[in-house]
């Protein structure tokens, strides 16, 4: 991975590093991948894309309306402004 | 009799309570097991709960920093399901942030193995199995998703059990991996595990992914129930000190009666990358929420628009929880993810029908840890390659969702050893009924026992 392709990995992931951090942790990646590579070398023929470890069937519920008693505990946790959370601005 | 019933039966005196929380919070400001601890009565019997499952009204962080001060304003299903039986909470347990660590390293307050102080206690549910083997009645609710049960229960002499993929609901828990995490406990003995997992365990309208085992349990033989599997490739990953004592559990078990085997499984290896990959990929999704304005430590830089604000928020994670969305966020890449991502997902069908093949005949057993307990200094020393390559045991039953147990089998200069022990899908209570025949031969020590009368 050259630099201008994990500067730009950087962004997506809108993680910032300082320079010790980043020397670390850019050199550990090449490792890692090298590493995850090696998985390239088994057949996996036909097999499907294990999703979940078992089958799971697809439950739904109700889709219907109810009420959550501890909204000031909810919002508790947020800067708010009235009822609205308060965010960056997009 | 199990513990549970034991400490109804204790004659306590009136300032029981006290003394145990005052006892317990000097020992745990030098092992640090618990990142709070609440109030209990002393009559009901207490539960521990691993700090990425949510507890009403109890900073719950998953020891990261960027969680710092968030409150939930609910319970998780399985805290919900203990409070309804009468269980106490009795605090949240130490972990590795965001549960990414298997020495319980990657936390601010290191913890410590209650054995040996210089030794770590391992990860990443390390508070859970420091509490567990601290205190005589106890049970701990700790979560894996790569082998963060097992680790810490085989250094910290404790029973780690973790149970079938989806046979306890996740409703509260803070994601790691949601196609590898699994709720499960620890415990000074099977008897006390199986009583709570009955507590505990199916379906849960909160979590969809939630099933009921017992709907789902093939009934097993008596060869099955009687034969163990050891993996012939394990050998070349094992210490010698690790290899020896393990000899000795083999032969302890030929004596008890088991049809001890040996078999082939050449992708053990390859479970470690695709476990990884994985990993990695649904963590940096699941971290993704994590903005500095919805949960916990707040950014009140809102003049800053949305992309500095959000990364200026996230400088709050750790070296590794880094390291981990940057992986995971490159190997879903569009470029990339058949190569990575779509590979190891098809890699972990074929390792989980191989794993079935043998399961289908009995259990595996295997040492949980290849290596001896490490000292906290050398464990902070290794690179991440070498972390990683030390789950190799651990990974497999966690990647493949079988249910599986460590136990402790043996003390190497005074510090635990465990084995883990994997059955099929489903088969979860046959790993009680394993451990509890053990422990009838088998005498567990501890330096504390906290809670005593």
């Amino acid at each position: 991975m050259n630099e201008q392709e994990f500067e730009r990995l950087l962004r997506i992931c809108r993680i910032k590093l300082q320079d010790a951090e980043r020397e670390k942790i850019k050199k550990d990646i090449e490792s890692v991948l090298d590493y995850f590579d090696t998985i390239q070398q088994i057949d996996t023929g036909n097999i499907a894309e294990q999703y979940h470890p078992i089958p799971i069937d697809q439950r739904l519920r109700q889709d219907s309306e109810s009420a959550f008693e501890d909204v000031d505990l909810l919002l508790a946790n947020s800067r708010t402004h009235r009822f609205y959370v308060v965010g960056p601005k997009i | 009799m199990n513990s549970i019933e034991e400490f109804y039966s204790l004659d306590k005196k009136p300032d029981y309570a006290e003394a145990f929380l005052e006892d317990l919070s000097e020992l745990n400001s030098r092992l640090n097991a618990f990142l709070n601890i609440s109030k209990i009565s002393g009559q009901n019997y207490p539960f521990s709960v691993k700090d990425n499952i949510c507890v009403k009204n109890v900073e719950t962080t998953a020891s990261s920093k960027i969680l710092r001060a968030y409150l939930p304003p609910f319970n998780a299903t399985v805290v919900e399901r203990m409070l309804s039986k009468n269980f106490d909470f009795l605090g949240k347990t130490n972990m590795d942030e965001f549960g990414f660590g298997t020495f319980g390293l990657n936390s601010d307050r290191v913890p410590r193995n209650p054995f040996n102080e210089d030794y770590v206690a391992g990860g990443s549910s390390s508070g859970a199995a420091i509490a567990t083997a601290v205190l005589k009645y106890h049970i701990a609710i700790a979560e894996s998703t790569g082998g963060s049960i097992s680790a810490p229960s085989a250094f910290c002499g404790v029973v780690g059990f973790t149970p079938t993929y989806g046979a306890v609901s996740r409703h509260g828990l803070i994601d790691y991996a949601n196609s590898l995490d699994k709720i499960g406990l620890m415990s000074r003995s099977a008897k006390d595990i199986r009583h709570v997992f009955d507590i505990i365990k199916g379906p849960d309208n909160y979590d969809s992914t939630c099933i009921d085992i017992g709907k789902r349990k093939i009934p097993e033989s008596e060869t099955q129930k009687n034969t163990i599997f050891l993996i012939n490739q394990i050998n070349g990953f094992l210490d010698e000190d690790v290899k020896s004592h393990f000899s000795g559990l083999v032969s302890k078990l030929e004596n008890m009666g088991f049809a001890i085997k040996t078999i082939d499984f050449s992708l053990l290896d390859k479970a470690i990358p695709t476990y990884y990959i994985i990993s990695m990929a649904e963590a940096s999704t699941n971290l993704a929420r994590y903005t500095g304005f919805k949960y916990g430590s707040k950014n009140n830089e809102f003049s800053h628009d949305y992309n500095s604000f959000f990364t200026e928020s996230r400088s709050n994670f750790g070296t590794e929880a880094k390291r981990r969305i940057i992986l995971g966020t490159f190997v879903r890449g569009a470029s990339v993810k058949s190569r990575y991502y779509g590979k190891a997902l098809k890699v972990r069908g074929l390792l989980i029908s191989k794993m079935k093949e043998i399961l289908k005949q009995g259990f595996i057993l295997s040492p949980t840890m290849p290596i001896l307990t490490p000292k906290i200094e050398d464990a902070n020393s290794l690179t991440p390659m070498q972390n990683y390559g030390l789950d190799i045991l651990t990974i497999p039953p966690n990647l493949s969702g079988f249910p599986h147990v460590s136990f402790p089998y043996d003390y190497d200069k005074g510090l635990p050893m465990g084995a883990q022990l994997i059955s099929d899908h489903f088969n979860d209570y046959s790993l009680l009924d394993f451990v509890e025949n053990w422990e009838n031969a088998f005498e567990y020590k501890f330096k504390y026992n906290l809670g005593s009368v």
